[in-house]
């Protein structure tokens, strides 16, 4: 047994049922942004779960969150002390709630973090995006949905570039026309779309989403 | 830096070379390919060494995106100037030259503005060689209704307009 790949492809809450149901003994690590996340099932039932300075269930809830990163699942060598004792069917059920919890807890954030890149005066409109195409800010856009729907096309265009010459992540997307330039950042699970004059200076608008990603990937990586 | 150029195109032609020899000569900038209204590849030039059929690939991506931004702006009234991507460590830019689409591949962004400039000559210049001569006299409409039995075009359009007819559409 031994499947490899990247979590962006595979969902990790059916990795982890497929082994449960399987009832194999594996242990499934991901990658993700540099952290090591680790999740161990003994004959079909999930027993111990680690990431960054979390064990156990507090762990468990925060891996199956995770959307990206290569994993790979093997078979472990040594078994670890147990640290998780519900059986797995309440656990990924509890995960679930927990999930949704935390995407609300999320967006809540993007929107007061958006409130600041608002009133900025180089942006003259805004729209925040979750991946799954669902507009949670609005800010001048007559038609988000328009907009909205480019946003995802135009990035998965990028993406595709990307891809084909392996050339890593995408950062923004833009596109300028007569008097301004429209600018569709990937920022963790949501796009941010801005549009600013042409000729307006795009440094601190560099630096205000950055700060944003900063903000959220702390959010993020804090134990609940 | 032009004997270099020649080595790497594919289909040498005095006034492309000419005109990209300053576009190529910034250090910043890796990969340069021009496609045609079809997403062919008409020229290219990489300092890597880079495959054409790593762009190849991309061709018809790159017009359908090309386009799909020029439907997008028309219906508002303005017209996309260019496109501009910015992953880990550089950029890629592409320009929509009225029927060919250049890409130009930058490993970082510190020298933006100066390829910029030397597009906006590159293009002025180049609109009257015999190289785009060719590309230039289709007008816009032409080449939208080359793409308009595209599917995946179409898609896109209709993901973005849902049924309301846009021009440039099917």
């Amino acid at each position: 047994m031994g499947l490899s790949g990247n979590l962006k492809e595979f969902n990790i809450t059916n990795l982890i049922q497929l082994n449960c149901i399987e009832q194999n003994t594996a242990q499934i690590v991901i990658n993700w942004k540099g952290h090591e996340a680790s999740v161990f099932i003994f004959e079909g039932e999930i027993i111990h779960a680690r990431f960054k300075e979390l064990k156990g269930e507090e762990a468990f809830y925060k891996i199956i969150q995770l959307d990206e990163g290569d994993f790979s699942i093997t078979k472990p060598t040594i078994v670890p002390d147990r640290t998780i004792y519900d059986s797995w069917k309440s656990l990924l059920l509890e995960g679930a709630r927990v999930h949704d919890e935390s995407e609300r807890d999320k967006d809540t954030l993007v929107r007061s973090l958006a409130l600041d890149l608002d009133q900025h005066p180089t942006i003259s409109r805004l729209l925040i995006v979750t991946r799954s195409g669902e507009c949670i800010q609005n800010s001048g856009f007559d038609r988000p949905d328009r907009y909205v729907a480019l946003a995802l096309e135009l990035h998965r265009k990028s993406e595709q570039f990307t891809g084909r010459l392996s050339i890593g992540d995408v950062v923004y997307t833009s596109y300028s026309t007569d008097s301004e330039r429209m600018f569709i950042f990937n920022c963790d699970s949501y796009f941010i779309v801005i549009e600013i004059s042409r000729d307006a200076d795009v440094a601190p608008l560099f630096e205000l989403v950055s700060e944003l990603k900063e903000k959220l990937q702390v959010a993020e990586l804090q134990p609940r | 830096m032009v004997s270099f150029l020649k080595s790497f195109f594919h289909k040498t032609e005095p006034d492309i070379l000419d005109s990209l020899k300053d576009l190529m000569a910034i250090d910043d900038v890796t990969d340069v390919c021009f496609f045609d209204a079809e997403g062919n590849v008409a020229a290219m030039v990489s300092k890597y060494g880079n495959e054409e059929s790593v762009f190849s690939g991309l061709g018809k991506e790159v017009v359908r995106t090309a386009l799909l931004l020029d439907t997008f702006s028309k219906e508002y009234g303005t017209e996309t100037k260019a496109c501009h991507l910015e992953y880990n460590s550089g950029s890629i830019l592409l320009w929509n030259f009225r029927g060919s689409f250049l890409m130009v591949l930058l490993r970082d962004t510190g020298q933006l503005p100066i390829v910029r400039m030397t597009v906006n000559i590159f293009k002025q210049n180049g609109s009257s060689s015999e190289f785009f001569g060719k590309y230039f006299q289709d007008p816009d409409r032409s080449i939208i209704n080359m793409w308009d039995n595209d599917r995946e075009l179409s898609e896109c359009k209709h993901s973005i307009f849902g049924n309301q007819s846009v021009e440039g559409a099917p």
